[in-house]
């Protein structure tokens, strides 16, 4: 399993504003591999992930998830259960963290029981059974990331793309992430990770893109792109 | 927004309707009755004695289809409402005012029905020297000069109320005009509002003589005194009318009312009104005196 | 005459069918306009009116409702009725305007994790509705504090008319004006502990919610 979600020269603009978050960006997520999109802040990591999950469409270019375009043949609804985007600061909806991690199995109106069940199951993979009945709202960043992650697993997502998946996660819970990311991918999940930080980059991803204002500025493995940063910092002008 | 949500709204908004609806009626229920309403604008100082209530209540004793509702405001507002049609009796006691009214033709059926006097307080020294003085227009002279000397303050209600139009009155007479001295002070307010200020600034003011019977007897005044009050100068006359916009059907009831008002049951009602609880009468009742009050009431009129 | 519990009755049944009616009509609105971003200048211009003294209320609705205005062959003035109609109109630039801010900013925050887990817009919607429940209810309270603490649409409208339109606040002018200060103070207390007990009853639930 896994989709192949590709960019084509794509161009977006937020409303109301003059710059292009994205100018022209051509990048493809494949399934079974791991790949990082770096850069500095307002960079357009986050605009590139919510357009590889049907969340915001291109003013310009082209998507195409499995080969389609989800925003010219009407699918965006049905492309969007298959591909799922865990925000930087996951909003929490009200009630216990079970509620939150059943939601999308109950907006899919599967029973509540086996919706239960799954979610359970899901929330012990990642450690996390033992705070389901917590209020959602009340709790930790590093919990908050945790929970999003469920909550898109639950899917069974063929794509996951995470923002910034490991910032403020304390060093007990990152493992738990890092090891669920690489089980996902070596059961053939397409999986994107935006991180400004190069260290959680190199820990997960074999390839990475590095974007700034809105454009590739390099492309290769982690180590290499590290290195063209050090390098550049070592020029007057870049 | 998809089918769902807009019907899940549509849902609410009728909910919310009904049960705005449903609290509509459960309040009419508990709260309407059959009689007939019959609206009275008023001044304040009557309703706020208790006199309008006491005599509503004895009315509404023999008349039960009907029920009174008085809305206290100052006589010059008392005048304009019922000139609107929105009161279809009025109750004041601003001559100049009413005949105003009288003769623009929003107001007829008049009937004066008791009377009391306007006292001039204030503190007990007296640094003006009002208890001196010879008429009620000397006695604002006194105070002028006093005031204009820095030794006395003046509050007035300032609202075109009956005891404010009086009070004008009287300073047209002196000849002097107080307004915008810095001790010529103007409350907006009730007499009652005005009475407690008077008394805390140690100034001086003009009142009807019920609110400050009423105050003084609570024991909510501690230096204000009467200093000059007199029979003739001084009268202050309450009258009724019907509004000519009267619908025909409340026109009925509004002038049985105040044939009532004028009539022997309710003259000795207003004549014992208050007795024993007070060391003077709140109020007279005009049966009697009814030529003299006329007379008296086309002077004030004419201003 | 008029006792002291049948004043309180009054009150709360006037202010709350004013809060449900302006709730009927301000939530819609304000969803709408979160929603729709050409409406966007309609909640400013109620923002703008947040603060609109009751008193001026009072005297536009007196205006319209009086025998000589447009509005007067409804018979409405000096009714009950007339106060809940000014006060739902006093109250809902409030509620338009906080309701307004509670659902476009639930809607930002909720609209693309509704949609990346898979909702159709009308769950999106829905998701939306039922996570600002807990602000909108603090919105009404609000406006029911606002509707129950105003004096001027009463007084004006209602003529403080004993056993038919003399709620709380009237009775505090009119004991005010009769000096008899312990009756208004009484009756002050009362009004500021209907007010924070909803105030309260209101975080518990929105508490109860989160």
């Amino acid at each position: 399993m896994g989709v192949e979600i590709k960019l084509e020269n794509v161009h977006y603009r937020y409303p109301g504003q003059d710059r292009e978050a994205l100018q022209g960006v051509t990048v493809t997520f494949k399934p079974g591999r791991i790949t990082g999109v770096m850069g500095p802040n307002a960079a357009g990591k986050t605009t590139l992930l919510k357009m590889a999950a049907a969340l915001l469409k291109p003013v310009k270019g082209r998507v195409k998830i499995m080969g389609v375009d989800p925003w010219r043949d009407g699918s965006v609804v049905h492309v969007r259960r298959r591909v799922v985007y865990v925000h930087e600061k996951p909003p929490m909806l009200r009630g216990t963290v079970l509620d939150n991690i059943t939601l999308p199995l109950r907006l899919r109106g599967m029973p509540k029981k086996e919706a239960v069940r799954l979610a359970v199951e899901t929330a012990r993979s990642l450690g996390i059974d033992n705070i389901l009945k917590e209020r959602a709202k009340a709790l930790s960043t590093g919990q908050r990331h945790l929970v999003a992650i469920a909550r898109a697993l639950v899917l069974m997502p063929e794509a996951l793309l995470l923002d910034e998946p490991l910032a403020n996660v304390d060093h007990i819970r990152r493992p738990i992430i890092i090891k669920t990311v690489k089980e996902l991918v070596r059961n053939g999940v397409t999986i994107a990770i935006a991180s400004h930080d190069t260290l959680t980059l190199t820990q997960l991803a074999s390839h990475a893109i590095y974007l700034e204002e809105g454009r590739i500025i390099m492309e290769g493995s982690v180590e290499d792109i590290a290195r063209g940063l050090t390098l550049q910092e070592g020029l007057p002008d870049h | 927004m998809g089918i769902t949500g807009r019907k899940a709204i549509l849902f609410v908004i009728v909910s919310l309707i009904v049960v705005a609806v449903i609290l509509s009626i459960v309040y009419t229920q508990l709260y309407g009755s059959s009689a007939t309403r019959l609206r009275a604008a008023t001044t304040t100082s009557l309703y706020a004695t208790g006199l309008l209530d006491y005599l509503s209540h004895h009315y509404e004793a023999s008349h039960p289809n009907v029920v009174i509702d008085y809305i206290a405001v100052g006589s010059g507002e008392a005048l304009e409402r019922a000139a609107r049609g929105d009161a279809c009796i009025v109750l004041v006691h601003a001559p100049s005012l009413e005949k105003r009214y009288l003769e623009e033709g929003y107001i007829s059926n008049h009937v004066i029905f008791a009377y009391n006097y306007f006292v001039i307080l204030g503190p007990k020294d007296d640094p003006a020297g009002v208890r001196d003085a010879s008429n009620a227009v000397e006695a604002f002279r006194k105070i002028y000069i006093a005031g204009e000397e820095g030794r006395a303050l003046f509050v007035s209600r300032g609202d075109r109320s009956g005891t404010n139009v009086r009070e004008l009155m009287i300073w047209n007479m002196t000849g002097l005009d107080p307004h915008g001295k810095d001790w010529y002070l103007e409350t907006g307010q009730g007499m009652g509002e005005t009475l407690v200020i008077a008394d805390e600034k140690g100034a001086y003011t003009l009142s009807d003589i019920g609110t400050y019977l009423k105050y003084e007897l609570e024991g909510r005044l501690h230096t204000l005194t009467v200093l000059y009050t007199n029979s003739t100068e001084l009268i202050n006359i309450y009258s009724a009318y019907t509004s000519t916009r009267c619908s025909s059907e409340e026109m009925g009831d509004g002038l049985q009312f105040i044939e009532w008002l004028a009539g022997s049951e309710a003259q000795s009602l207003i004549a014992e009104y208050g007795r024993g609880e007070y060391p003077h009468p709140l109020f007279y009742p005009a049966a009697g005196k009814i030529e003299y009050l006329q007379e008296a009431w086309r002077i004030l009129a004419n201003g | 005459m008029d006792s002291l519990p049948s004043i309180v009755a009054r009150s709360i049944i006037i202010s709350g069918s004013a809060t449900l009616i302006a709730t009927a009509w301000s939530i819609p609105l304000a969803y709408h306009a979160s929603t729709h971003r050409r409406l966007t200048p309609l909640v400013y211009a109620f923002e703008a009116l947040v603060g609109i003294p009751t008193v001026l209320v009072g005297l536009l609705l007196y205006a319209l409702l009086s025998r000589q205005g447009p509005l007067g062959w409804l018979g409405l003035l000096y009714t009950p009725q007339a106060i809940v109609i000014g006060e739902a109109l006093l109250i809902t630039p409030l509620l338009v305007a906080v309701s307004y801010r509670v659902l476009s900013e639930k809607s930002r925050e909720l609209w693309e994790l509704a949609a990346t887990l898979g909702a159709t817009s009308s769950q999106a919607a829905r998701l939306v509705l039922s996570e600002s429940l807990p602000g909108l209810t603090s919105s009404v309270i609000m406006g029911f504090s606002r509707a129950i603490g105003e004096l001027g649409v009463a007084l004006i409208v209602g003529g403080n008319i004993a056993g038919l339109t003399r709620t709380m606040t009237t009775s505090i002018a009119l004991y005010t004006s009769m000096g008899e200060y312990d009756k208004a103070i009484t009756l002050g207390l009362i009004l500021l502990a209907i007010t924070v007990t909803f105030s309260i009853l209101a975080r518990a639930v929105r508490r109860e919610w989160e």
